[in-house]
């Protein structure tokens, strides 16, 4: 019998995959913008999504704890054991120093059953410059052992919320009115097979990264078995776990410069077809081709599109999309050139912004935005701004 | 008193129906075995020695008039399931040779076929399949060896790709495995070479060394350095890459030999040997009796090469393999081949090829798992053969690890095989396992590589349509991807070794 509600999948859930709704938004000069617009984003969407599961990340939500790593948390109790958040603080506390906790405040008239939500700010006990490769284990460590507690986040400066429901559900549960940040994304659920469960729904978060997705990665076999070699366990058994692990190994542990590392993640997820890179100039040939065959496996097969959010180093999002682009993903940005949208659908972006300039990324090009504005616009000519900075 | 006689009864019956020939004489000019015998005189064929008849078909094929038949020859053994006629012929042969028994072929014991109970998933609603017809699913594949990231140097506020390991690129996912000149005649190796890099994959020289005359697909070739070291030249080493063969599926712990009378000119001036000498591979290679020892030797070819080429070792798919595959990896190697039990050879002990080694769908899932475990499978090129029959064996060995599966016995049936298994004789009425140059002239060069491009063609065809059904547009999104196999055999512990899910089961949350 499973015990659990909210912290684990049922016993026997298919792999998750599905429609879905994606939004996000970030306004440019990290100003704080209310929870309230992207909720009028996605809640337009309402024939993307079936009551499932629903999700957003929060970027700039903690100006006061900016240089603690957020361990936000679901906790159920389990029958005959000590509660699950003593648990976690007993794990935390022993390898990490916890400068602050507490409650996340949710609205209780939404669900009927639902977690205790709770969060702590830590500081790990590690030699300097290992912070981020312990606080990733750590997060792996919780949603793997730790039976009745699920990580749904873990990195500065930022927070992941998500569970069973519906997006307006979800944005009310979790009173998305009160919260500030600069960077939202927002993600609604159509699961084709399982009931959902609180951990599955979007986005997946490792450290100060997070990805919403729509999609069914059709790789997942591969891209699971290359990435326990790199040292990532995917536990949640659902498409998307592996994409963040992809970006976070080689946006950040892999090291390459900051400069190309973006662009060689989203190049590995998904390369140019051979018969393109067959045709560039000699010196970026190499380069794809060099990048295609060592991250061979990072790339995800199957249609997705995807928006990933980061703060490591610096505040960026991206959107993706599959090779042959078979899910949607339109990008825009505002009149005054401040705030940058993605969204599945236009008319999610209308709901807020009627007079955005919006366009649609070429298939498999990323779009990627920073406080410095829009630095690629998904076009098949971004390959060319890349290879100024090559030799 | 007359000496007590036994022998063995023929395996086939060639009946020729005289009321259909017509005199021409073809089949007899077929028989390269001493079957059917054509009288000029009469001008009528007859069956001269039936036990002869191995069923190669070449007379049936090439009778302009349907005339004969060849049939099971119609004794019955007395039936016993544990005395099959396969032990009894056995002994019957032993006792009057007194020798090791030696075949030809692959394994051609009743043993499961492990690919047999494997199927694969497609996408359904939820993920749209490709059309392969329309939109590009890319099969191109590199053998080499692969950095776990690239490494990056800065130049002059400008990024630079400091080194990259040596990687053939391969037009599919799809090899010729070894196969020597001399195991192999000169027409139908040429074939071969012609047709791997018309279609822009590789294929193995075997222990045979290279001729002049096939310098021209260096560019295409595995060189194989064996125990014999046979044709190893300073010429020899300017190819595409390099192999050191430690052992072979049909006959793992075994080496190999051409008897004299078999080394003819030809071979050699290729071999570097003198004309009627045996050429005896030892079974181990004398300088590897250990991992350092083939530690020094990958060591020394890659400065040989000047690090410009892969150098790979094949071992047979054993009960060690897993370990066995890591430790070469370690050894430095850019690429292993695994070759399994169901392996082919062009002369094997007969007890060798039929019992030793295991399955290469249990060796290759084995030694992928057992080098994810390790952290070192990102870092080479598998190649798995061994009993690769069709383009969904090789859809499935991709799937359960390999990057790339080789074939040996599956060309040799596009030039005419008929696998009737008497390579090791030399009479091959095809011309295809013989060292007889007017037998190898029954193979025409162009139309013999036509029909090998044709089948690498179609097998690499059928690789797109299948990964497009599956909603996969790159092969090396589909190496490893068990996820995608389900199981559907006599044996679930089969498919826990395979790691592939039984058919209909539901994706069940790990252990905690």
């Amino acid at each position: 019998m499973n015990t659990y509600k909210f912290t684990k999948r049922s016993n026997y859930a298919f792999r998750d995959s599905g429609a879905c709704g994606i939004t996000a938004l970030f306004n440019l000069d990290l100003e704080p913008v209310s929870g309230e617009k992207i909720k009028d984003m996605i809640c337009v969407m309402r024939e993307r999504e079936n009551g499932q599961g629903a999700g957003f990340s929060v970027y700039g939500l903690f100006p006061e704890y900016q240089d603690q790593y957020c361990i936000q948390l679901i906790l159920e109790d389990i029958p005959e054991r000590p509660p699950a958040k003593e648990r976690v603080e007993d794990f935390l506390s022993s390898c990490t120093d916890i400068v602050k906790e507490e409650k996340v405040p949710v609205d209780s008239n939404v669900f009927r059953e639902y977690p205790l939500v709770w969060r702590f700010f830590v500081e790990p006990k590690c030699v300097s410059g290992e912070e981020d490769d312990m606080m990733k284990n750590i997060m792996m460590y919780i949603n793997d052992r730790i039976d009745g507690a699920f990580c749904m986040s873990g990195g500065k400066n930022m927070a992941v919320f998500k569970g069973v429901g519906w997006s307006d559900e979800i944005a009310k549960f979790y009173r998305i009115e009160d919260l500030k940040g600069y960077m939202w994304s927002f993600h609604s659920r159509f699961p084709t097979n399982t009931p959902g469960w609180w951990g599955g729904a979007h986005p997946f978060s490792i450290l100060g990264h997070a990805v919403i997705h729509n999609g069914e990665i059709t790789s997942y076999g591969t891209n699971v078995e290359y990435l326990r070699e790199l040292g990532y366990t995917c536990t949640l058994m659902t498409d998307t776990e592996p994409l963040i692990y992809i970006f976070d190994y080689i946006v950040r542990k892999s090291g390459y410069p900051y400069k190309i590392a973006l662009q060689t993640a989203t190049m590995a997820m998904a390369p140019p077809y051979w018969r393109d890179i067959d045709r560039m100039d000699p010196i970026l040939k190499k380069w794809v081709a060099s990048i295609r065959i060592t991250h061979r496996w990072a790339m995800a097969n199957g249609p997705f599109s995807i928006v990933l959010t980061t703060n490591m180093p610096r505040p960026t999002m991206i959107g993706h999309s599959d090779r042959k682009k078979l899910r949607p993903l339109i990008a825009a940005l505002s009149e005054d050139e401040k705030t940058f949208y993605l969204a599945s659908e236009l008319n999610a972006i209308h709901e807020v912004d009627n007079t955005s300039n919006y366009w649609q990324p070429d298939p498999g090009r990323p779009v990627i935005a920073t406080e410095d504005g829009v630095m690629l616009k998904g076009s098949d000519r971004d390959i060319y701004k890349f290879a100024e900075v090559l030799k | 008193m007359t000496a007590p006689r036994d022998k063995l009864l023929p395996r086939f019956k060639t009946i020729i129906d005289y009321d259909r020939c017509i005199g021409c004489g073809k089949c007899g000019e077929s028989c390269s075995y001493g079957c059917i015998f054509f009288d000029k005189e009469q001008k009528k064929p007859f069956v001269k020695k039936q036990e002869n008849c191995v069923a190669c078909q070449r007379c049936v094929i090439f009778c302009p008039k349907e005339a004969i038949e060849i049939h099971n020859y119609p004794v019955s053994y007395p039936p016993h399931a544990l005395w099959s006629p396969y032990h009894v012929r056995s002994i019957i042969e032993q006792a009057r040779s007194g020798s090791v028994l030696i075949s030809g072929t692959g394994n051609d014991r009743p043993y499961p076929v492990i690919f047999d109970y494997l199927v694969w998933d497609a996408c359904q609603v939820t993920n749209p399949s490709i059309d392969a017809l329309r939109e590009p699913v890319e099969t191109r594949t590199w053998l080499g060896r692969k950095p776990k990231h690239l490494s990056i140097k800065e130049v002059d506020g400008k990024f630079e790709i400091d080194d990259f390991p040596p990687n053939v690129m391969l037009s599919t996912p799809l090899i010729i495995g070894h196969m020597s000149l001399g195991s192999l005649s000169y027409n139908a190796i040429t074939s071969m070479y012609k047709a791997v890099k018309e279609v822009g994959t590789l294929m193995g020289t075997g222990e045979g060394g290279l001729h002049k005359d096939h310098y021209i697909y260096k560019d295409r070739l595995i060189g194989e350095v064996a125990s014999g070291r046979f044709g190893v030249s300073p010429e020899y080493l300017d190819i595409a890459a390099l192999e050191i063969k430690i052992g072979q599926g049909a006959k793992p712990g075994h080496g190999g030999q051409l008897p004299g009378e078999k080394v003819t000119e030809l071979i050699s001036e290729t071999r570097g040997i003198p004309v009627g000498t045996d050429a005896l591979s030892p079974n181990p290679q004398h300088d590897i009796y250990s991992i350092e020892d083939l530690k020094t030797l990958i060591a020394a070819l890659h400065e040989a090469t000047e690090y410009r080429i892969p150098v790979g070792v094949k071992i047979a798919a054993v009960n060690n393999v897993a370990a066995i595959a890591s430790g070469i990896v370690r050894a430095d190697a850019d690429f292993i081949t695994i070759d399994g039990f169901r392996g082919g050879t062009g002369a094997a002990p007969r007890i060798l090829r039929d019992n030793a080694g295991i399955p290469i769908e249990l060796a290759i899932a084995s030694v992928d798992q057992h080098l994810r475990d390790e952290k070192l499978r990102h870092k080479i090129t598998l190649i798995a053969g061994g009993g690769i029959r069709s383009p969904s064996d090789m859809i499935k060995i991709i799937a359960l690890g390999a990057d790339i599966a080789m074939v040996g016995t599956a060309p040799l049936i596009a030039l005419g095989c008929k696998v009737c298994q008497q390579c090791t004789t030399g009479k091959c009425s095809w011309g295809i396992a013989t060292g007889n140059p007017e037998l190898g002239k029954r193979i025409d060069i162009e139309w013999g590589a036509r029909r090998v491009a044709n089948m690498l063609r179609a097998w690499t065809a059928e690789l797109e349509e299948v990964l497009g059904t599956m909603g996969i547009d790159a092969v090396e999104s589909f190496v490893g991807n068990r996820d995608r196999l389900r199981y559907l055999g006599p044996n679930p512990h089969e498919a826990e070794i395979l790691g592939v899910k039984h058919a209909g089961e539901r994706i069940t949350r790990g252990g905690e």
